[in-house]
C-alpha cells in the first residue's frame, strides 16, 4: 500500500516536475463531473502501483497517457457520452513533448517559488520541517531540540508538507499563498 | 449517501499520513493506514504524491546513505543552527571593501589537480582542477575570492564571522554550511548548495535583493548579478559535485559539453568532428582525468568512431 522508497524516489524525480504541465493539459480537457485533482491523484495511484517502472523511457509521456486512460475510463462508465466526444481527449503529441527552453525557464522559476515557500511557513512549522528535512534530524530529535512533543512535530511536518504539495500542484506562488490563507481560514 | 470526499481533504490527510510514516508507524497505525488507503484509489495516489514531495526536500541523509565517508570531515549536521535561527542570522549586513582582499593568501591548482585546503577556522576549501582562490580572514569576517575555476566550501560554524565567497559580481554568504562556487570561462557563475543555507548577493549597486538558497539549490548568476535559482534536490547537487572524488557524472549531458568539461581536467583534447554528434547526450560516471576512457565509452554508447592522434581524440559519426 505504501510505495517503496525506490518508487517514491522515481516519482519525485521523474513525475513531480511534470505535474504543472499535466494539470494544465487536463484543465484544457475539462470533462463534466471529473475534477483535475481527482485525475491527478488517480494518475499517481497508478504510477505508484505499477509492478516496475524501469522500462518507462519517458515518465512524462507515461503520466500523460495514464491520465488520458483514466479520463477515458470515466467517460465509458458515464455512458452518456457519444463515442466521438472522445476525440476531445485525444492526446496531442505536443502536449507530451519534452518542455521547450521557455517552459524550462518557467519551471525553474516555479521551483524557486517552492523554495521560497519554505521561508513563508509559520515559524514553528518551518523550524520543524527544516530540522527534519534539511538537517536530517529524526522527528524525535526535532522534538527534543524544539522542546515540544513528537506528535506536535509530526503535525508541523504534515502541515508544512501539505503547503508544499499545494505549491507543486500549481507551480506558482500566488496560488500557493492563497492556499496558505485558505488553510488558515479553515483551521 | 455521504458526500464524496474532496481531493483537497484527501491531500490534507495524506500529508499527515506521510508525516506519520516519516516518524515510523506502529503495527496498529499501519493497520489504520491500510484501511484509510484502501477505501479510495485517490487516497493511494495522494499518499504516493505526498511521500514524493517530502522526498524532494531530502537533505543530507540521502548523502549519508550514498557516501559512507565524508572526505572533508568536520561538519556534522548537528553543528548547524536550527533552520529558523540560521535563516535569521544570515541577514547580517556587511560592506565588502575590495582593497582588503589584496592581502591574504593565494591558492592554486594545476590542471587535473584536486587539492583540499584546511583553513584556520576549521573550514575546508576543496579546489578543483585549474583553479585559483585567495583567502583573507580578519577578526570579523572570513573572505575568500574565487578568481577562477571551482571550489567546494565546507564552512565551520561561526555566527560572529560570516564566511563570504566573492566571485565576479556575486557574494555568497554562509554561517555554517557546504556549498560550491564555479567560475568557468564561457559559462555563468554557478553556486551549488550541498547542506544548510547560503545567501547570495550581487555586488553591483543596483543588484537585485538577497536570494536565499537552501540545500539542493542550483543557482546561476549573470555578470550583472541577476540570480536564477533552481531547486534540483540534494542528490543532483551531489552528482554535480562528483569532481570532489575525481569523477564526472554526466547525466544526460551533450557530448559537446562533456568534451569541453573534460578539457578542464587534462591536456588531452576530445574533438567532435560532426556537430550532430556533439548534440547527442551521454550518461555515466567517468574518471575526470581520463578523457580517452570516456571517449571510448561514449563511442560505444552512441555508436561513434573514435580515433586518437597524439593528444587529440577524435569522435565522428
Amino acid at each position: 500500500m505504501i510505495p517503496s522508497r525506490d518508487r517514491t524516489h522515481w516519482i519525485a524525480r521523474h513525475v513531480l516536475p511534470h505535474e504543472p504541465a499535466l494539470r494544465a493539459w487536463l484543465r484544457r480537457r475539462a470533462v463534466v463531473g471529473l475534477e483535475t485533482d481527482d485525475v491527478v491523484q488517480e494518475t499517481y495511484a497508478v504510477l505508484a502501483g505499477l509492478a516496475a517502472v524501469e522500462h518507462i523511457e519517458s515518465p512524462r509521456a507515461y503520466a500523460f497517457q495514464t491520465a488520458q486512460s483514466i479520463i477515458l475510463r470515466h467517460l465509458r462508465r458515464a455512458r452518456i457520452v457519444r463515442m466521438d466526444a472522445m476525440d476531445d481527449v485525444d492526446l496531442q503529441a505536443n502536449a507530451i513533448d519534452e518542455p521547450s527552453p521557455e517552459q524550462q525557464v518557467s519551471a525553474r522559476q516555479d521551483l524557486r517559488r517552492v523554495a521560497d515557500l519554505i521561508s513563508q511557513l509559520p515559524a514553528k512549522c518551518r523550524e520543524a520541517f527544516t530540522l527534519r528535512k534539511i538537517e536530517g534530524l529524526s522527528q524525535r530529535d526535532v522534538a527534543q531540540r524544539m522542546g515540544i512533543s513528537e506528535s506536535t512535530v509530526e503535525k508541523h511536518i504534515g502541515r508544512a508538507l501539505h503547503t508544499l504539495m499545494d505549491a507543486f500542484r500549481y507551480g506558482g506562488t500566488a496560488v500557493a499563498e492563497a492556499s496558505l490563507e485558505n488553510r488558515d481560514g479553515k483551521s | 449517501m455521504a458526500l464524496r470526499e474532496t481531493s483537497q481533504d484527501i491531500d490534507i490527510a495524506a500529508a499527515q499520513w506521510a508525516a506519520q510514516i516519516d516518524r515510523g508507524l506502529s503495527a496498529e497505525e499501519q493497520g489504520q493506514l491500510d484501511a484509510w488507503v484502501s477505501a479510495d484509489v485517490r487516497r493511494q495516489g495522494a499518499l504516493a504524491r505526498a511521500l514524493a514531495v517530502l522526498e524532494h526536500f531530502d537533505g543530507p541523509q540521502i548523502e549519508a546513505a550514498t557516501h559512507s565517508e565524508r572526505p572533508w570531515g568536520g561538519l556534522g549536521r548537528r553543528n548547524f543552527l536550527a533552520g529558523g535561527a540560521l535563516a535569521a542570522g544570515l541577514g547580517v549586513a556587511g560592506v565588502l571593501l575590495t582593497g582588503q582582499l589584496g592581502r591574504g593568501r593565494e591558492y592554486t591548482t594545476a590542471k587535473g589537480e584536486l587539492r583540499s585546503i584546511p583553513l584556520e577556522d576549521g573550514s575546508t576549501m576543496l579546489l578543483n582542477t585549474a583553479s585559483r582562490a585567495r583567502v583573507h580572514f580578519s577578526r570579523g569576517r572570513r573572505d575568500v575570492t574565487l578568481l577562477s575555476g571551482e571550489a567546494l566550501f565546507d564552512v565551520a560554524k561561526d555566527p560572529a564571522r560570516p564566511f563570504v565567497v566573492r566571485s565576479q559580481a556575486l557574494d555568497v554568504r554562509a554561517v555554517g554550511t557546504s556549498f560550491s562556487v564555479s567560475r568557468l570561462p564561457g559559462r555563468p557563475l554557478q553556486v551549488l548548495v550541498r547542506e544548510g543555507f547560503v545567501d547570495v548577493n550581487g555586488t553591483a549597486a543596483q543588484a537585485p535583493p538577497t536570494t536565499h538558497l537552501m540545500a539542493g539549490c542550483w543557482a546561476t548568476a549573470s555578470e550583472a548579478g541577476d540570480v536564477d535559482v533552481r531547486h534540483v534536490g540534494v542528490p543532483t547537487v551531489l552528482r554535480a559535485l562528483a569532481w570532489r572524488d575525481g569523477k564526472l557524472d554526466l547525466d544526460g549531458m551533450t557530448l559537446a559539453y562533456a568534451a569541453q568539461t573534460f578539457s578542464r581536467y587534462s591536456d588531452q583534447k576530445i574533438v567532435i568532428d560532426s556537430p550532430a554528434a556533439g548534440r547527442l547526450t551521454v550518461s555515466g560516471v567517468f574518471a575526470a582525468r581520463d578523457p580517452a576512457a570516456f571517449a571510448h565509452a561514449a563511442a560505444e554508447q552512441l555508436n561513434l568512431k573514435v580515433r586518437q592522434e597524439g593528444r587529440v581524440i577524435h569522435l565522428a559519426t
